[in-house]
Protein backbone atom coordinates (compact mmCIF):
# COMPACT_ATOMS: atom_id res chain seq x y z
CA UNK A 1 0.00 0.00 0.00
CA UNK A 2 1.41 3.35 -0.98
CA UNK A 3 1.69 6.20 1.49
CA UNK A 4 -0.84 8.19 -0.52
CA UNK A 5 -3.43 5.41 -0.37
CA UNK A 6 -2.82 4.89 3.34
CA UNK A 7 -3.25 8.59 4.07
CA UNK A 8 -6.43 8.69 1.96
CA UNK A 9 -7.86 5.66 3.77
CA UNK A 10 -6.98 6.86 7.27
CA UNK A 11 -8.30 10.36 6.55
CA UNK A 12 -11.64 8.95 5.45
CA UNK A 13 -11.77 6.52 8.39
CA UNK A 14 -11.04 9.22 10.95
CA UNK A 15 -13.41 11.74 9.37
CA UNK A 16 -16.30 9.27 9.07
CA UNK A 17 -15.79 7.85 12.58
CA UNK A 18 -15.48 11.28 14.20
CA UNK A 19 -18.57 12.55 12.36
CA UNK A 20 -20.61 9.53 13.41
CA UNK A 21 -19.53 9.79 17.05
CA UNK A 22 -20.12 13.57 17.12
CA UNK A 23 -23.63 13.27 15.69
CA UNK A 24 -24.58 10.42 18.03
CA UNK A 25 -23.37 12.33 21.10
CA UNK A 26 -25.22 15.45 19.96
CA UNK A 27 -28.46 13.47 19.70
CA UNK A 28 -27.93 11.62 22.98
CA UNK A 29 -27.04 14.80 24.87
CA UNK A 30 -30.39 16.45 24.03
CA UNK B 1 -31.70 3.68 16.72
CA UNK B 2 -34.55 2.21 14.69
CA UNK B 3 -33.64 4.35 11.69
CA UNK B 4 -29.98 3.36 11.96
CA UNK B 5 -31.14 -0.25 12.07
CA UNK B 6 -33.14 0.32 8.94
CA UNK B 7 -30.26 2.01 7.12
CA UNK B 8 -27.51 -0.39 8.20
CA UNK B 9 -28.10 -3.64 6.39
CA UNK B 10 -26.64 -6.17 4.00
CA UNK B 11 -25.79 -3.27 1.69
CA UNK B 12 -23.12 -2.12 4.15
CA UNK B 13 -21.35 -5.44 4.58
CA UNK B 14 -21.97 -7.20 1.24
CA UNK B 15 -23.17 -4.84 -1.48
CA UNK B 16 -20.72 -2.00 -0.82
CA UNK B 17 -17.52 -4.12 -0.81
CA UNK B 18 -18.75 -6.05 -3.84
CA UNK B 19 -19.45 -2.87 -5.82
CA UNK B 20 -16.15 -1.34 -4.77
CA UNK B 21 -14.36 -4.47 -5.98
CA UNK B 22 -16.35 -4.59 -9.20
CA UNK B 23 -15.93 -0.93 -10.14
CA UNK B 24 -12.22 -0.30 -9.87
CA UNK B 25 -11.55 -0.46 -6.12
CA UNK B 26 -10.67 2.96 -4.75
CA UNK B 27 -11.98 4.74 -7.84
CA UNK B 28 -15.49 3.75 -6.80
CA UNK B 29 -15.08 5.72 -3.58
CA UNK B 30 -14.77 9.01 -5.46
CA UNK B 31 -18.22 8.92 -7.11
CA UNK B 32 -19.46 7.30 -3.92
CA UNK B 33 -18.49 10.25 -1.71
CA UNK B 34 -19.58 12.75 -4.35
CA UNK B 35 -22.99 11.02 -4.36
CA UNK B 36 -23.06 11.01 -0.56
CA UNK B 37 -22.51 14.78 -0.36
CA UNK B 38 -24.59 15.85 -3.33
CA UNK B 39 -27.38 13.29 -3.15
CA UNK B 40 -27.32 11.14 0.01
CA UNK B 41 -27.25 13.76 2.76
CA UNK B 42 -29.53 16.29 0.98
CA UNK B 43 -32.07 13.57 0.17
CA UNK B 44 -31.87 12.26 3.72
CA UNK B 45 -32.91 15.73 4.91
CA UNK B 46 -35.55 15.98 2.20
CA UNK B 47 -37.14 12.66 3.19
CA UNK B 48 -37.05 13.37 6.91
CA UNK B 49 -38.55 16.82 6.39
CA UNK B 50 -41.06 15.76 3.77
CA UNK B 51 -42.99 13.56 6.12
CA UNK B 52 -42.49 14.75 9.66
CA UNK B 53 -44.85 17.62 9.02
CA UNK B 54 -47.63 15.17 8.27
CA UNK B 55 -48.70 12.39 10.60
CA UNK B 56 -50.35 10.06 8.17
CA UNK B 57 -48.53 6.84 8.80
CA UNK B 58 -48.63 4.61 11.81
CA UNK B 59 -47.08 1.59 13.36
CA UNK B 60 -45.28 -0.85 11.18
CA UNK B 61 -42.60 -2.61 8.96
CA UNK B 62 -41.20 -5.72 6.77
CA UNK B 63 -38.57 -7.19 4.06
CA UNK B 64 -36.59 -9.47 1.76
CA UNK B 65 -34.87 -12.35 3.42
CA UNK B 66 -33.79 -13.81 0.14
CA UNK B 67 -30.18 -14.44 1.20
CA UNK B 68 -28.47 -17.44 2.53
CA UNK B 69 -29.07 -19.90 -0.31
CA UNK B 70 -25.57 -20.26 -1.68
CA UNK B 71 -24.09 -20.97 1.70
CA UNK B 72 -26.34 -23.92 2.31
CA UNK B 73 -25.61 -27.21 0.62
CA UNK B 74 -29.21 -27.89 -0.33
CA UNK B 75 -32.42 -25.95 -0.77
CA UNK B 76 -34.26 -27.48 2.17
CA UNK B 77 -32.35 -25.72 4.96
CA UNK B 78 -32.26 -22.54 2.88
CA UNK B 79 -36.02 -22.50 2.47
CA UNK B 80 -36.54 -23.44 6.12
CA UNK B 81 -34.32 -20.57 7.23
CA UNK B 82 -36.07 -18.23 4.84
CA UNK B 83 -39.54 -19.24 6.12
CA UNK B 84 -38.39 -18.63 9.70
CA UNK B 85 -37.05 -15.22 8.67
CA UNK B 86 -40.35 -14.34 6.93
CA UNK B 87 -42.28 -15.44 10.04
CA UNK B 88 -40.02 -13.37 12.26
CA UNK B 89 -40.47 -10.35 10.02
CA UNK B 90 -44.26 -10.70 10.12
CA UNK B 91 -44.24 -11.03 13.89
CA UNK B 92 -42.12 -7.89 14.33
CA UNK B 93 -44.25 -5.92 11.85
CA UNK B 94 -47.45 -7.00 13.59
CA UNK B 95 -46.15 -5.65 16.90
CA UNK B 96 -45.69 -2.19 15.41
CA UNK B 97 -42.90 0.35 15.68
CA UNK B 98 -42.57 0.79 19.44
CA UNK B 99 -43.08 -2.78 20.64
CA UNK B 100 -41.52 -4.48 17.61
CA UNK B 101 -39.04 -2.48 15.58
CA UNK B 102 -37.68 -0.27 18.31
CA UNK B 103 -37.08 -3.20 20.65
CA UNK B 104 -35.41 -5.17 17.87
CA UNK B 105 -33.13 -2.24 17.03
CA UNK B 106 -32.15 -1.74 20.67
CA UNK B 107 -30.92 -5.32 20.87
CA UNK B 108 -29.66 -5.86 17.34
CA UNK B 109 -27.77 -2.63 16.65
CA UNK B 110 -25.28 -2.72 19.57
CA UNK B 111 -24.62 -6.40 18.82
CA UNK B 112 -24.18 -5.65 15.13
CA UNK B 113 -21.57 -2.96 15.83
CA UNK B 114 -19.81 -5.14 18.40
CA UNK B 115 -19.57 -8.09 16.00
CA UNK B 116 -18.47 -5.89 13.11
CA UNK B 117 -15.73 -4.20 15.17
CA UNK B 118 -14.45 -7.57 16.44
CA UNK B 119 -14.40 -8.96 12.89
CA UNK B 120 -12.71 -5.87 11.45
CA UNK B 121 -9.96 -6.04 14.08
CA UNK B 122 -9.54 -9.77 13.45
CA UNK B 123 -9.23 -9.19 9.70
CA UNK B 124 -6.67 -6.43 10.18
CA UNK B 125 -4.63 -8.82 12.34
CA UNK B 126 -4.75 -11.57 9.72
CA UNK B 127 -1.36 -10.70 8.24
CA UNK B 128 -0.30 -13.13 5.51
CA UNK B 129 -2.06 -16.41 6.34
CA UNK B 130 -0.13 -18.52 3.82
CA UNK B 131 3.62 -17.73 3.59
CA UNK B 132 3.69 -19.33 0.11
CA UNK B 133 1.59 -16.41 -1.14
CA UNK B 134 3.10 -13.26 0.34
CA UNK B 135 0.82 -11.04 -1.77
CA UNK B 136 -2.28 -12.49 -0.11
CA UNK B 137 -2.89 -10.28 2.90
CA UNK B 138 -5.62 -8.14 4.41
CA UNK B 139 -3.53 -5.06 3.63
CA UNK B 140 -3.44 -6.03 -0.03
CA UNK B 141 -7.23 -6.22 0.15
CA UNK B 142 -7.45 -2.80 1.81
CA UNK B 143 -5.11 -1.44 -0.83
CA UNK B 144 -7.41 -2.78 -3.53
CA UNK B 145 -10.46 -1.21 -1.93
CA UNK B 146 -8.80 2.17 -1.40
CA UNK B 147 -6.27 2.65 -4.21
CA UNK B 148 -7.85 4.93 -6.82
CA UNK B 149 -8.15 3.62 -10.37
CA UNK B 150 -9.22 6.74 -12.20
CA UNK B 151 -9.90 5.02 -15.51
CA UNK B 152 -13.14 3.61 -14.10
CA UNK B 153 -14.46 7.13 -13.56
CA UNK B 154 -15.02 7.56 -17.30
CA UNK B 155 -18.03 5.24 -17.27
CA UNK B 156 -21.56 6.30 -16.37
CA UNK B 157 -22.35 2.90 -14.89
CA UNK B 158 -19.73 3.45 -12.14
CA UNK B 159 -21.31 6.80 -11.21
CA UNK B 160 -24.81 5.33 -11.37
CA UNK B 161 -23.73 2.33 -9.27
CA UNK B 162 -22.22 4.69 -6.68
CA UNK B 163 -25.38 6.82 -6.56
CA UNK B 164 -27.50 3.65 -6.37
CA UNK B 165 -25.39 2.36 -3.50
CA UNK B 166 -25.85 5.63 -1.59
CA UNK B 167 -29.63 5.39 -2.02
CA UNK B 168 -29.63 1.68 -1.19
CA UNK B 169 -27.50 2.01 1.91
CA UNK B 170 -29.29 5.07 3.30
CA UNK B 171 -32.71 3.57 2.45
CA UNK B 172 -33.52 6.61 0.32
CA UNK B 173 -36.36 6.22 -2.15
CA UNK B 174 -37.83 3.21 -0.38
CA UNK B 175 -40.39 5.14 1.67
CA UNK B 176 -39.14 3.86 5.01
CA UNK B 177 -37.57 7.17 6.06
CA UNK B 178 -40.88 8.94 5.50
CA UNK B 179 -42.60 6.33 7.66
CA UNK B 180 -40.18 6.89 10.53
CA UNK B 181 -40.26 10.65 10.03
CA UNK B 182 -44.04 10.69 10.41
CA UNK B 183 -43.49 9.83 14.08
CA UNK B 184 -41.50 12.99 14.75
CA UNK B 185 -43.14 16.00 16.30
CA UNK B 186 -43.47 19.15 14.21
CA UNK B 187 -40.48 20.87 15.81
CA UNK B 188 -38.21 17.84 16.10
CA UNK B 189 -34.77 18.19 14.58
CA UNK B 190 -34.85 16.51 11.17
CA UNK B 191 -31.49 17.91 10.15
CA UNK B 192 -29.56 16.30 12.99
CA UNK B 193 -31.57 13.07 12.91
CA UNK B 194 -30.97 12.64 9.19
CA UNK B 195 -27.31 13.58 9.46
CA UNK B 196 -26.70 11.20 12.39
CA UNK B 197 -28.38 8.35 10.52
CA UNK B 198 -26.22 8.98 7.45
CA UNK B 199 -23.02 9.32 9.50
CA UNK B 200 -23.65 6.14 11.52
CA UNK B 201 -24.46 4.25 8.36
CA UNK B 202 -21.28 5.47 6.64
CA UNK B 203 -19.19 4.38 9.61
CA UNK B 204 -20.71 0.90 9.36
CA UNK B 205 -20.22 0.80 5.60
CA UNK B 206 -16.95 2.53 4.76
CA UNK B 207 -14.96 1.79 7.90
CA UNK B 208 -16.34 -1.61 8.96
CA UNK B 209 -17.93 -2.98 5.77
CA UNK B 210 -14.91 -2.05 3.68
CA UNK B 211 -12.53 -3.70 6.14
CA UNK B 212 -14.13 -7.13 6.51
CA UNK B 213 -15.25 -8.99 3.38
CA UNK B 214 -12.85 -7.90 0.62
CA UNK B 215 -9.64 -7.77 2.72
CA UNK B 216 -10.40 -11.19 4.23
CA UNK B 217 -11.20 -12.68 0.82
CA UNK B 218 -7.98 -11.26 -0.65
CA UNK B 219 -5.92 -12.63 2.24
CA UNK B 220 -7.46 -16.07 1.73
CA UNK B 221 -7.87 -16.38 -2.04
CA UNK B 222 -5.75 -13.64 -3.59
CA UNK B 223 -6.77 -10.56 -5.51
CA UNK B 224 -7.69 -12.16 -8.84
CA UNK B 225 -9.94 -14.79 -7.26
CA UNK B 226 -11.60 -12.15 -5.05
CA UNK B 227 -12.44 -10.06 -8.11
CA UNK B 228 -14.03 -13.11 -9.73
CA UNK B 229 -16.01 -13.92 -6.57
CA UNK B 230 -17.15 -10.31 -6.25
CA UNK B 231 -18.23 -10.22 -9.90
CA UNK B 232 -20.50 -13.19 -9.23
CA UNK B 233 -22.52 -11.24 -6.71
CA UNK B 234 -22.73 -10.20 -3.08
CA UNK B 235 -24.03 -13.54 -1.91
CA UNK B 236 -21.11 -15.50 -3.29
CA UNK B 237 -18.82 -13.15 -1.43
CA UNK B 238 -20.75 -13.29 1.82
CA UNK B 239 -22.04 -16.84 1.91
CA UNK B 240 -19.46 -18.85 -0.01
CA UNK B 241 -16.12 -17.06 0.20
CA UNK B 242 -16.38 -15.84 3.78
CA UNK B 243 -17.17 -19.21 5.42
CA UNK B 244 -14.24 -20.73 3.52
CA UNK B 245 -11.98 -17.91 4.64
CA UNK B 246 -13.05 -18.33 8.27
CA UNK B 247 -12.42 -22.07 8.08
CA UNK B 248 -8.76 -21.42 7.52
CA UNK B 249 -8.20 -19.38 10.69
CA UNK B 250 -7.93 -20.33 14.37
CA UNK B 251 -11.33 -20.15 16.11
CA UNK B 252 -12.81 -19.80 12.62
CA UNK B 253 -16.16 -21.18 13.80
CA UNK B 254 -16.44 -18.33 16.28
CA UNK B 255 -15.75 -15.65 13.68
CA UNK B 256 -18.05 -17.35 11.17
CA UNK B 257 -20.79 -17.28 13.81
CA UNK B 258 -20.16 -13.59 14.41
CA UNK B 259 -20.23 -12.95 10.65
CA UNK B 260 -23.56 -14.67 10.07
CA UNK B 261 -25.06 -13.14 13.21
CA UNK B 262 -23.92 -9.77 11.94
CA UNK B 263 -25.57 -10.38 8.55
CA UNK B 264 -28.72 -11.64 10.23
CA UNK B 265 -29.07 -8.57 12.42
CA UNK B 266 -28.20 -6.27 9.53
CA UNK B 267 -30.75 -8.02 7.32
CA UNK B 268 -33.63 -8.27 9.76
CA UNK B 269 -33.44 -4.65 10.97
CA UNK B 270 -33.47 -3.45 7.36
CA UNK B 271 -36.03 -5.90 6.12
CA UNK B 272 -38.68 -4.91 8.63
CA UNK B 273 -38.01 -1.28 7.71
CA UNK B 274 -38.52 -1.95 4.02
CA UNK B 275 -41.98 -3.46 4.57
CA UNK B 276 -43.07 -0.58 6.73
CA UNK B 277 -44.33 1.66 3.90
CA UNK B 278 -46.51 -1.13 2.48
CA UNK B 279 -47.89 -2.18 5.87
CA UNK B 280 -48.56 1.45 6.80
CA UNK B 281 -50.23 2.07 3.43
CA UNK B 282 -52.52 -0.94 3.83
CA UNK B 283 -53.35 0.17 7.35
CA UNK B 284 -53.97 3.83 6.57
CA UNK B 285 -55.50 3.59 3.12
CA UNK B 286 -57.56 0.44 3.44
CA UNK B 287 -58.10 0.25 7.20
CA UNK B 288 -56.50 -3.18 7.50
CA UNK B 289 -55.34 -3.94 11.06
CA UNK B 290 -51.70 -4.37 12.09
CA UNK B 291 -51.86 -8.15 12.11
CA UNK B 292 -53.69 -8.25 8.78
CA UNK B 293 -51.19 -5.90 7.16
CA UNK B 294 -48.32 -7.96 8.55
CA UNK B 295 -49.90 -11.14 7.17
CA UNK B 296 -50.32 -9.57 3.73
CA UNK B 297 -46.68 -8.44 3.80
CA UNK B 298 -45.71 -12.01 4.72
CA UNK B 299 -47.76 -13.44 1.85
CA UNK B 300 -46.12 -11.01 -0.60
CA UNK B 301 -42.68 -11.89 0.79
CA UNK B 302 -43.42 -15.57 0.22
CA UNK B 303 -44.74 -15.01 -3.31
CA UNK B 304 -41.90 -12.71 -4.38
CA UNK B 305 -39.16 -14.29 -2.31
CA UNK B 306 -39.51 -17.92 -3.35
CA UNK B 307 -38.30 -17.35 -6.93
CA UNK B 308 -35.38 -15.39 -5.48
CA UNK B 309 -34.35 -18.37 -3.40
CA UNK B 310 -34.92 -20.89 -6.19
CA UNK B 311 -33.40 -18.93 -9.09
CA UNK B 312 -30.63 -17.07 -7.30
CA UNK B 313 -27.99 -18.84 -9.37
CA UNK B 314 -29.61 -17.62 -12.60
CA UNK B 315 -29.18 -13.94 -11.77
CA UNK B 316 -32.84 -13.49 -10.77
CA UNK B 317 -31.87 -11.30 -7.81
CA UNK B 318 -29.42 -9.23 -9.88
CA UNK B 319 -32.34 -7.90 -11.94
CA UNK B 320 -34.10 -6.78 -8.76
CA UNK B 321 -30.85 -5.35 -7.51
CA UNK B 322 -30.25 -3.26 -10.63
CA UNK B 323 -33.73 -2.17 -11.72
CA UNK B 324 -35.04 -1.59 -8.21
CA UNK B 325 -31.91 -1.09 -6.09
CA UNK B 326 -29.98 1.12 -8.50
CA UNK B 327 -32.03 2.49 -11.41
CA UNK B 328 -35.38 2.62 -9.57
CA UNK B 329 -34.00 4.35 -6.49
CA UNK B 330 -32.21 6.97 -8.61
CA UNK B 331 -35.43 7.61 -10.55
CA UNK B 332 -37.52 7.91 -7.38
CA UNK B 333 -34.94 10.19 -5.81
CA UNK B 334 -35.14 12.48 -8.85
CA UNK B 335 -38.93 12.63 -8.65
CA UNK B 336 -38.70 13.29 -4.93
CA UNK B 337 -36.27 16.17 -5.42
CA UNK B 338 -38.51 17.72 -8.06
CA UNK B 339 -41.56 17.42 -5.80
CA UNK B 340 -39.81 18.78 -2.73
CA UNK B 341 -37.55 21.42 -4.26
CA UNK B 342 -39.87 22.74 -6.96
CA UNK B 343 -43.51 21.78 -6.36
CA UNK B 344 -43.54 22.06 -2.56
CA UNK B 345 -42.26 25.64 -2.80
CA UNK B 346 -38.69 26.82 -2.37
CA UNK B 347 -39.16 28.98 0.70
CA UNK B 348 -41.44 26.48 2.42
CA UNK B 349 -38.95 23.72 1.67
CA UNK B 350 -36.07 25.62 3.24
CA UNK B 351 -38.13 26.69 6.27
CA UNK B 352 -39.23 23.12 6.95
CA UNK B 353 -35.68 21.83 6.63
CA UNK B 354 -34.51 24.32 9.27
CA UNK B 355 -37.44 23.92 11.65
CA UNK B 356 -36.21 22.92 15.10
CA UNK B 357 -32.75 22.27 13.69
CA UNK B 358 -29.89 22.46 16.13
CA UNK B 359 -27.63 21.71 13.19
CA UNK B 360 -27.66 24.72 10.91
CA UNK B 361 -27.78 23.47 7.36
CA UNK B 362 -25.39 25.50 5.17
CA UNK B 363 -27.19 27.59 2.56
CA UNK B 364 -25.33 25.76 -0.21
CA UNK B 365 -27.61 22.76 0.38
CA UNK B 366 -30.57 24.86 -0.72
CA UNK B 367 -28.96 25.11 -4.14
CA UNK B 368 -27.88 21.46 -4.04
CA UNK B 369 -31.42 20.26 -3.33
CA UNK B 370 -33.00 22.56 -5.91
CA UNK B 371 -30.51 22.49 -8.76
CA UNK B 372 -27.39 20.37 -8.37
CA UNK B 373 -28.84 17.07 -7.11
CA UNK B 374 -31.67 16.88 -9.70
CA UNK B 375 -29.26 17.88 -12.48
CA UNK B 376 -26.72 15.32 -11.26
CA UNK B 377 -29.32 12.55 -11.27
CA UNK B 378 -30.69 13.60 -14.62
CA UNK B 379 -27.23 13.54 -16.19
CA UNK B 380 -26.55 10.13 -14.64
CA UNK B 381 -29.81 8.62 -15.83
CA UNK B 382 -29.60 10.11 -19.33
CA UNK B 383 -25.90 9.26 -19.61
CA UNK B 384 -26.43 5.70 -18.47
CA UNK B 385 -29.39 5.31 -20.84
CA UNK B 386 -27.28 6.54 -23.75
CA UNK B 387 -24.30 4.38 -22.81
CA UNK B 388 -25.80 1.13 -21.52
CA UNK B 389 -29.56 0.84 -21.79
CA UNK B 390 -29.63 -1.35 -24.89
CA UNK B 391 -26.91 -3.60 -23.48
CA UNK B 392 -28.81 -3.94 -20.23
CA UNK B 393 -32.24 -4.48 -21.74
CA UNK B 394 -31.02 -7.01 -24.30
CA UNK B 395 -29.18 -8.88 -21.53
CA UNK B 396 -25.87 -8.76 -23.33
CA UNK B 397 -23.31 -10.89 -21.55
CA UNK B 398 -25.88 -12.97 -19.65
CA UNK B 399 -25.94 -16.70 -20.49
CA UNK B 400 -28.81 -17.50 -22.86
CA UNK B 401 -30.02 -20.24 -20.50
CA UNK B 402 -30.65 -17.58 -17.85
CA UNK B 403 -32.71 -15.28 -20.07
CA UNK B 404 -36.15 -16.73 -19.14
CA UNK B 405 -35.36 -16.28 -15.43
CA UNK B 406 -34.17 -12.73 -15.98
CA UNK B 407 -37.28 -11.81 -17.95
CA UNK B 408 -39.43 -13.45 -15.28
CA UNK B 409 -37.67 -11.29 -12.72
CA UNK B 410 -38.35 -8.15 -14.77
CA UNK B 411 -41.96 -9.18 -15.31
CA UNK B 412 -42.37 -9.59 -11.57
CA UNK B 413 -40.98 -6.12 -10.92
CA UNK B 414 -43.32 -4.63 -13.53
CA UNK B 415 -46.26 -6.55 -12.05
CA UNK B 416 -45.54 -5.30 -8.53
CA UNK B 417 -45.19 -1.70 -9.73
CA UNK B 418 -48.48 -1.99 -11.67
CA UNK B 419 -50.28 -3.54 -8.67
CA UNK B 420 -49.07 -0.80 -6.34
CA UNK B 421 -50.11 1.78 -8.90
CA UNK B 422 -53.63 0.33 -9.01
CA UNK B 423 -53.84 0.24 -5.19
CA UNK B 424 -52.73 3.86 -4.92
CA UNK B 425 -55.12 4.90 -7.71
CA UNK B 426 -58.08 3.16 -6.05
CA UNK B 427 -57.27 4.70 -2.71
CA UNK B 428 -56.79 8.10 -4.30
CA UNK B 429 -60.15 7.88 -6.13
CA UNK B 430 -62.02 6.85 -2.97
CA UNK B 431 -60.24 9.53 -0.99
CA UNK B 432 -61.32 12.22 -3.48
CA UNK B 433 -64.93 11.02 -3.37
CA UNK B 434 -64.90 11.06 0.45
CA UNK B 435 -63.47 14.57 0.46
CA UNK B 436 -66.12 15.80 -1.96
CA UNK B 437 -68.86 14.19 0.13
CA UNK B 438 -67.43 15.78 3.26
CA UNK B 439 -67.42 19.20 1.54
CA UNK B 440 -71.00 18.60 0.37
CA UNK B 441 -72.12 17.87 3.94
CA UNK B 442 -70.57 21.10 5.15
Amino acid sequence: MTIGTLVFMLTVWITVTATALWSIFRILSK
Amino acid sequence: MAMAGNAIGLGNFLRFPRLAAEHGGGAFLIPYFVALLLLGIPLMWVEWTMMHTRQFLHDYQGVTPEGERVYFQSLRPAITFWLIAVGLNCWIISRGVSAGIEKLAKIAMPLLFLFAIVLAIRVLCTGTPDPRFPDRSAWAGLNFVWEPNFRALAHFDVWLAAAGQIFFTLSIGTGSIQCYASYLKRDDDCAMTGFATAATNEFAEVVLGGTIAIPLAVSSFGLAATQIIASQGSFDLGFVAMPLAFEGMPLGWLFATLWFSLLFFAGITSSVGLCMPLAAFLHEAYGIGQKGSAAICGAIMLALGLPLVLFLGHGYLDQYDFWVGTFGLALFALLELICFGWIFGRQQMWTELQRGAELKIPRVFYHIIRYIAPAYLLVLLVGWTWESVSKEILLEGAPVVDHPYLWLSRGTIAGVVALLGVLVFLWSSNHSVENEEARGDV
